[in-house]
């Protein structure tokens, strides 16, 4: 009886080591090995059923671990799998038993938050699209927007899906919104700032550049203003992200706007680091060496400290990712590196193939974890993280084969402990792909997520390890939770 | 000219498998010096190759996609590449078919474009193309006047291979990668060397246009290679981390000859090889293996410098059918088209014989009492 209990937590512990895995690292999108038709529509063991990998993760945790699914949008998931969730809540909510409510209904409004305006409203979208019309749902949109606020702007902005989510939930706006919106804007006067400006930006170039850059470009288009006069007078009305999006495409145009890496997230910033071509590099190598130090500095302040770490970076063909996810694998791997100096009192750092400066890193070579992870362990470090895509191939299963025999014949109690993380979500495992039974794994979306995702593959390993979860989990959500009901919050 | 093919020069590494192709790459630790290799884009895949050189009455006609450009030098010192590859007129002409003259054929000075492996494919087309200088009775008419009037080998482009693509797009290049190893469902179907690893890495999208034996879409149909561990540690001699890499390295040592065992129908096999074109102190020559039809059989085209080493090597598996045409055809040769001496050397009745070439597809060059003796329905003309 023993057997079948300790069996049954197994497979629940290894669900959601899965679970968490995808939350962090899916989105869809297609990875180096993982071609676009697999990433979204197919299912690997059957043709016929429309239906994606990941939708099947979702449906499968949903059913059987309902609470934990809700309670996973009070960690740092990624905004797709934060998207599903809500609207898979929102869409069965007769199943959802009475004690956990409350809590459910304030995760929900949490997630909402925290979405990015258009990801929210894709999510009531897709309530529309399955044809979900409930209490709950609407009372979710009306939250959001009370929220928001500022809802002439999500208006201008996002015009069609808000009057269609609206229009869906029967949910009332404010008069001018709801007029802008829904009838003809002819022959009004405007008492909302925002909504003037952008009818005066129809006739005056000068009411034009007085609007937030992102509707301001789309004017400006239509328009027809040279590109370069309208990046040079709008720059002020950017926000610090659009800056950054814009400035290699506006330094063409010859318009210097000003960036500040100072706050730029960690992952991101490494991510233009390596889209920058040499001379850009050469000129600007020890501002983003600043950034990124700084951005690793500010993720390891709410994390506990390591202290000797072992880190095993992947730099090969495979780290350049897709077209929709350029290069988003060595940006991690880069990420990780400046973390781990960070948060660690001694790091030891092997590349997959040599580099002198991290800076330098491209996506180069094969995929060799044996000879850098047996480096590594010549400095015996407490812990050894190898990030890579997960598939290595000089030789194969080499670093699996490497861990296993270490653990088993050099290390039995256990002093080293490995973790491997990965940024690829390969849709026909459903999850990341493993190096190998001996290595734990466990999905990254940002290296950012490294601290939790550690703490996640702690708990998911160890045999007392679900109670520990749970702990963690219901920790988290308390936590959203207070942060929700208190007015303080503004963002 | 039977000397057997070696890899000396080359390391090999670990393979890279997807699916069911596993692709083992070939390094080498220096470039060779004064030889460069360089893809020249085709306009049309398709292109008649006039003035064969060994009867000037054949036409050869095939599926072209791309020509191969080879610069020497004769100092060692490093050859210019790429500079004017697009600007030859011939490219501008646009039609369904091309006209190309000669397979290998000179480019001024100490530049040579070939056109990939139909060096090798006309060897083996070439096979018995001339009509026997007796006159057997056992023969029709317009195989003794004519030949075979016109030979032809059905070939897939690897393009077809979904796997193949897809392997070759995950594919690792590893820095000094100066060649592959294709294997599929692990049979060896081709084999690609080049001098420098800049090369390489212009011809390894080339090797989807490549032609393989339409043996390999069955191959490639087989289920996938399952997900294995390619490196044997034996735990029981490992105690601490020096022992841990004594025995990684060991386990290192082992790749090469496993993967050199898995190529042996190439590599260490005695070949029939003609040698074609000098480039300087380069030698281009076409090769083929016995036939033997109890193992596979590759042709291809090798360039080796003065000591024998490799500098370039393309080769393609032939399907039985066509080994056993090309074995049929080089044995007739040899016996001088006498089906009784061949019988005899085969110890079996010509009956036997007759048979042979029917399956072979060859039964239009005999008369049709013969087959009609040995049990088969006659053909008229070349299938």
């Amino acid at each position: 009886m023993t057997t079948h209990d300790d069996r049954a937590a197994q497979v629940t512990r290894e669900d959601l080591l899965l679970f968490a895995s995808v939350c962090l690292a899916a989105t869809s999108q297609r990875e180096f090995h993982t071609p676009v038709h697999v990433a979204r529509s197919e299912t690997p063991w059957r043709d016929d059923t429309p239906t994606s990998a990941l939708d099947f993760v979702h449906a499968y945790v949903l059913g059987n671990y309902r609470r934990l699914y809700a309670r996973m949008l009070a960690i740092r998931i990624n905004d797709h799998n934060r998207q599903r969730i809500v609207a898979g809540l929102l869409a069965s909510g007769a199943a959802c038993p009475a004690e956990d409510r409350a809590e459910e209904g304030a995760l929900i409004r949490h997630a909402l938050r925290h979405l990015p305006t258009h990801r929210a409203l894709e999510v009531f979208k897709l309530l529309q699209r399955e044809r979900v019309n409930n209490r709950r749902s609407r009372a979710a949109l009306r939250a959001w927007l009370d929220h928001r606020g500022a809802s002439s702007f999500v208006a201008l902005k996002y015009g069609p899906r808000l009057r269609a989510a609206v229009r869906h939930a029967h949910v009332r706006l404010p008069d001018e919104v709801a007029a802008w919106l829904f009838q003809s804007r002819a022959r009004r006067t405007w008492q909302d700032p925002l909504l003037a400006t952008a009818w005066r930006a129809r006739f005056s170039q000068e009411a034009l550049y007085e609007l937030p850059f992102t509707l301001a470009e789309g004017y400006a288009a239509r328009r027809g203003i040279p590109r370069d006069r309208f990046l040079a007078r709008i720059a002020p009305r950017m926000t610090e992200h659009e800056r950054l999006r814009l400035a290699a495409s506006a330094a063409e145009h010859g318009v210097d706007l000003g960036v500040d890496l100072e706050h730029v997230p960690l992952t991101r910033l490494a991510l233009v680091w390596l889209a920058l071509d040499a001379d850009a590099r050469d000129a600007r190598r020890e501002a983003f060496r600043a950034g990124l130090v700084a951005a690793a500095a500010r993720v390891a302040e709410r994390a506990p400290r390591w202290r000797r770490v072992g880190l095993v970076l992947d730099r090969s063909w495979s780290t350049s990712g897709s077209v929709e996810r350029r290069r988003r694998p060595l940006a991690v791997a880069l990420g990780v590196w400046f973390l781990a100096h960070a948060l660690a009192d001694e790091v030891v750092v092997r590349w997959s193939l040599p580099v002198d400066d991290p800076l330098d890193v491209d996506a180069r070579g094969p995929t060799d974890l044996t000879g850098p992870l047996l480096d590594v362990l010549e400095a015996a470090p407490d812990v050894v993280v190898v990030v890579s895509d997960g598939f290595d191939n000089a030789p194969r299963g080499g670093a699996s084969a490497v861990v296993g025999a270490y653990r088993r014949r050099v290390d039995p109690a256990g002093q080293v402990r490995f973790v491997h993380v990965n940024p690829v979500f390969d849709a026909s495992q459903l999850g990341p792909h493993a190096l190998g039974p001996d290595l734990p794994l466990v999905g990254v979306r940002d290296a950012e997520d490294l601290p939790a995702a550690l703490a996640f593959a702690g708990a998911a390993t160890s045999p007392a390890g679900l109670a520990a979860l749970d702990a963690y989990l219901s920790r988290a959500a308390a936590r959203a939770c207070a942060a929700l009901s208190a007015p303080a919050e503004a963002s | 000219m039977t000397a057997p093919l070696t890899l000396d020069g080359l390391t090999i590494a670990p393979a890279q498998v997807w699916r069911g192709v596993r692709l083992v790459p070939l390094l080498r630790d220096a470039p060779m010096v004064g030889l460069r290799l360089g893809v020249r884009p085709a306009s049309t895949p398709y292109a008649v190759v006039d003035r064969l050189p060994d009867d000037p009455r054949a036409l050869y006609v095939s599926y072209i996609p791309h020509g191969l450009v080879a610069r020497w030098t004769d100092d060692g010192s490093e050859p210019a590449l790429g500079t004017r590859l697009a600007e030859d007129p011939r490219e501008l002409a646009r039609g369904c078919v091309r006209l190309e003259h000669r397979l290998v054929r000179s480019e001024g000075t100490r530049t040579v474009r070939m056109l990939p492996l139909h060096v090798a494919v006309e060897g083996l087309l070439a096979v018995g193309f001339k009509p026997p200088t007796l006159r057997w009775d056992a023969f029709t008419t317009q195989f003794r006047r004519h030949g075979l009037i016109e030979r032809s080998e059905p070939f897939v482009v690897g393009r077809a291979v979904t796997d193949l693509e897809e392997a070759l797009r995950v594919f690792e290049l590893h820095p000094r990668q100066c060649g592959v190893l294709v294997f599929v469902a692990d049979v060896l179907f081709a084999a690609l060397v080049v001098p420098d690893p800049r090369d390489y890495a212009d011809l390894h999208v080339a090797l989807l246009e490549d032609l393989y034996a339409d043996l390999i879409l069955r191959h490639a149909s087989l289920p996938a290679l399952g997900a294995w561990n390619d490196l044997h540690l034996d735990e029981s001699r490992v105690a601490d981390l020096a022992s841990l890499r004594r025995e990684v390295e060991r386990a290192r040592a082992s790749w090469a000859s496993f993967h050199l065992g898995m190529a042996d129908d190439l590599v260490g096999r005695p070949l029939v090889r003609q040698e074609l074109y000098r480039l300087g102190r380069w030698r281009l020559e076409r090769f083929r293996t016995d036939m033997s039809p109890d193992a596979g059989n590759h042709i291809g085209e090798v360039i080796t410098d003065e000591h024998g080493r490799v500098a370039h090597l393309h080769t393609t598996r032939l399907s039985a059918a066509q080994a056993r045409r090309a074995w049929l055809l080089s044995r007739l040769v040899s016996v001088a088209w006498s089906l009784d001496a061949f019988a005899a050397q085969e110890g079996r009745s010509v009956d036997d014989v007759v048979r042979l070439l029917d399956d072979a597809g060859l039964a239009w060059i005999l008369r049709p009492e013969l087959l009609h003796a040995a049990g088969r329905t006659p053909v008229r003309g070349p299938r």
